[in-house]
């Protein structure tokens, strides 16, 4: 059930899009094998992205307890509501990308997505806004979108 | 986009703080002409519709199960042939964000009518009964504050957390403010509540309702309209009523892939400040107390370019 809120334009002159997915677990991302206390949050976190061409994230899912806030390659953040309070710089999974299996959430974000270069990092970074010790290994994040390749890469 | 006009999100609310009768409906009665007169500022128009009753102790809406009702156009023109189980025409009763579509929408002109009936075919006593109709009102273009897009622009997908602190089991808070941050506009498409819940040792956080207000005060809802109404979430340990026994299913496919979806949209200017009410209506039985939550609000940052 992927399906972008707006209609994304076709890609331009001899570009192809091809729909990519990456997914950041405990398999591929050691950060994943820890644990966060109450009150405790991770640095941040590079999600590192192919060198072979570049990514247009439109959606992301995640599942875990622990609260999340995502960056793009250019260091801006997807939420933040200026430190009025620690929860506010992090957003709660079920309030943002925790579809419980019931879909992948779509981001409103632009023309074609939000702009990850080739080789470029996605910066997730990780918090426990509750009461009890989070396991990390049960938390991941994918990222859904497409490649953008120039036609000469693909042929 | 209506020529000339201008079109801004608005929802009705018809419950017990409109119509007494609606706080308690017993078997077998049927309520008639539940009268909802639309304001005098501007025309309506109806796109959407969700009904709703308070929680029981169990966390789930079990009398709305039984529920049936009709209820008309501007000159009141009953758009059903007969009275209609609401669990035949929307999914979870249009909560959780997801309102009952109503197409094609339905044109209320200013000081008309929308009459209701309704029928409790149920067991039980339907309490608390609340119905919220979604459209926009359409006011003369200019007649109200709205921004919109910069002529050239770029968006990128943000969210704002909002934290509520210690928000108390009969609690009013009014004009609480949400102010846009100063490096973009913000275009508020959706929004997503906290998760209603309730602990073994009684502790309950269910019943909170919220009021968007522009910056003059003006409102986007003519009362409170609680949070698994206006908004979806991704966990529900409330059920709803499926089915003549009934059974209870968690609402599924609501949530953050399908977020309580604001239209038209709202834009806010960068530094803008939104209010809003809250209402806790949870009471204090059990051991309910003050609860500290969040909810978002969702949709793109939206940055000049040139």
């Amino acid at each position: 059930m992927y399906v972008p809120q707006y209609a994304y334009p076709r890609a331009p002159g001899k570009c192809e899009d091809q729909r990519f997915s990456y997914s950041f677990d405990a398999s591929n991302l050691p950060v994943f094998t820890g644990s966060l206390s109450p009150g405790q949050q991770t640095g941040r976190i590079p999600l590192s992205l192919d060198k072979d061409a570049d990514f247009y994230l439109r959606a992301i899912n995640i599942q875990g307890a622990a609260a999340v806030r995502i960056e793009d390659p250019e260091d801006n953040p997807f939420s933040d509501a200026d430190n009025r309070l620690q929860a506010a710089n992090f957003m709660l999974p079920e309030q943002y990308g925790d579809s419980a299996g019931a879909g992948v959430v779509a981001l409103d974000s632009g023309a074609d997505g939000v702009y990850g270069p080739a080789g470029g990092k996605f910066v997730i970074l990780l918090a426990n806004l509750g009461a009890s010790t989070i396991q990390l290994s049960t938390c991941a994040i994918t990222l859904h979108g497409v490649k953008r390749y120039v036609e000469k890469v693909c042929s | 986009m209506t020529p000339k006009l201008q079109q801004r999100f608005f929802i009705y609310v018809l419950g017990p703080g409109q119509d007494s009768r609606l706080s308690s409906i017993a078997s077998g009665v049927t309520v008639q002409e539940v009268n909802l007169q639309t304001d005098d500022d501007a025309p309506f128009v109806l796109c959407g519709k969700s009904v709703r009753h308070a929680y029981t102790s169990d966390l789930d809406q079990a009398d709305l199960q039984g529920l049936k009702t009709r209820w008309s156009g501007p000159l009141k023109d009953y758009r059903f042939q007969e009275y209609v189980l609401e669990s035949l025409q929307a999914a979870y009763y249009g909560q959780f964000g997801n309102p009952k579509p109503i197409v094609p929408p339905i044109f209320y002109p200013s000081r008309s009518v929308l009459s209701l009936d309704l029928q409790n075919t149920g067991a039980g006593t339907i309490s608390n009964l609340s119905f919220y109709f979604w459209g926009y009102k359409l006011f003369p273009a200019g007649a109200v504050p709205a921004y919109t897009y910069p002529r050239r622009m770029g968006s990128q997908t943000f969210a704002y957390p909002v934290p509520v602190t210690a928000l108390g089991v009969s609690e009013y808070r009014y004009d609480q403010i949400f102010t846009v941050k100063p490096d973009a506009d913000f275009v508020l498409r959706a929004g997503q509540g906290f998760r209603i819940s309730s602990t073994e040792g009684g502790r309950t956080l269910a019943e909170v309702s919220i009021r968007l207000k522009d910056n003059h005060k003006q409102s986007y809802m003519s009362d409170f309209v609680p949070f698994d109404v206006l908004f979806g979430t991704g966990q529900f340990p409330a059920v709803v009523p499926l089915g003549p026994t009934p059974d209870f299913v968690s609402p599924f496919g609501t949530g953050p892939s399908q977020p309580g979806i604001i239209y038209p949209e709202i834009y806010l200017p960068r530094n803008y400040q939104l209010l809003y009410d809250l209402k806790r209506a949870d009471g204090s039985g059990g051991s309910n107390q003050a609860e500290d939550f969040s909810f978002s609000l969702i949709g793109s940052k939206v940055q000049s370019d040139g």
